[in-house]
């Protein structure tokens, strides 16, 4: 079971990354603050594991392809960010 | 304890399927693979005594897989081949002596390197009074060797994409468990996690 709670805000100092996912599945247990845009992508990477440990090849094969979508897609509001901080996305609005 | 997290994560995901012996070569396989690569780079305090012999050579650490760079005192030498040196300085350039500028491994199977020039003076004692040997510390006249190393304990976000590549290539193998269709949805996260974390794929 994978349970993923939202954060306070965007601006929390919380380190996501591997590190807690592989804690999270070495240790079976672990309680880890996550940023709401952050949420789909590591729900879709639980899900992911979960699939590939079940031999759910097929969904896990698509859920691999949703995960490098939404990491395109945020290496480029990051980009957005960098070269126009003045756009919606850089003032914390959704992307249209 | 890296390696273990690794291991622990492998044999989760293979359902105890994966050979433990050849998680253990995979493992190697990668980190010397991912040596090519500024990822898992050490800086070793190296002393210098240009007055134990003629030509003085240095090595480059045993666990090294390859030398990115060098260090003398506070200057980052630059990296020289045979011809350049020689072209610069003829062919005594070995005689040369003055403040090293350069550092030139001859050839690409030696696990040496020599300073251009050769240093003058040897390092000062390799003592640490306040703990910061590459700070306040730091011994003059020394060398820093930055070389990508094999070692165990790999910096936690590598774990990750290790494992899926470890999960590919035993996978992928002949074997009573191999599965191609698992193996390259594996070896596809490996590389989506690698580049994730800014890290040319490990194959």
């Amino acid at each position: 079971l994978l349970v993923v709670f939202p954060a306070k805000d965007h601006d929390s100092s919380v380190d996501v990354r591997s590190v807690k996912l592989t804690d999270m599945f070495a240790d079976e247990t672990a309680t880890v603050e996550i940023p709401a845009p952050d949420i789909n992508m590591l729900l879709d990477l639980g899900e992911f594991f979960l699939s590939l440990k079940g031999r759910k090849l097929q969904r896990a094969a698509e859920l691999l392809k949703y995960i490098a979508q939404e990491t395109q897609e945020a290496v480029r509001l990051d980009e957005d960010r960098d070269i126009n901080p003045r756009s919606p996305t850089a003032q914390g609005q959704p992307a249209t | 304890m890296s390696k273990a997290s690794i291991i622990s994560l492998v044999n989760d995901l293979s359902l105890g399927l994966a050979d433990p012996n050849l998680i253990d070569d995979y493992f190697y396989d990668i980190i010397h693979d991912l040596g090519d690569r500024e990822v898992l780079l050490d800086a070793t305090l190296t002393p210098v005594d240009p007055t134990s012999t003629t030509h003085p050579v240095y090595p480059i650490p045993e666990t090294a897989v390859k030398l990115f760079g060098v260090f003398y005192g506070e200057r980052y030498l630059a990296r020289a081949t045979l011809l350049e040196v020689e072209a610069f300085a003829g062919i005594n350039w070995r005689d040369i002596r003055g403040e090293p500028f350069a550092f030139v491994v001859e050839s690409e199977n030696e696990r040496y390197f020599r300073l251009f020039p050769n240093p003058q003076e040897p390092t000062d004692a390799l003592v640490f009074p306040t703990g910061v040997p590459f700070g306040l510390d730091y011994p003059r006249n020394a060398m820093a060797v930055v070389a990508s190393m094999i070692r165990d304990d790999i910096p936690e976000w590598l774990e990750l994409p290790i494992t899926m590549e470890i999960m590919g290539r035993e996978f992928a193998r002949e074997s009573d468990h191999k599965d191609n269709e698992f193996a390259q949805i594996c070896k596809a996260a490996a590389q989506l996690f690698f580049g994730m974390m800014g890290v040319a794929a490990a194959t």
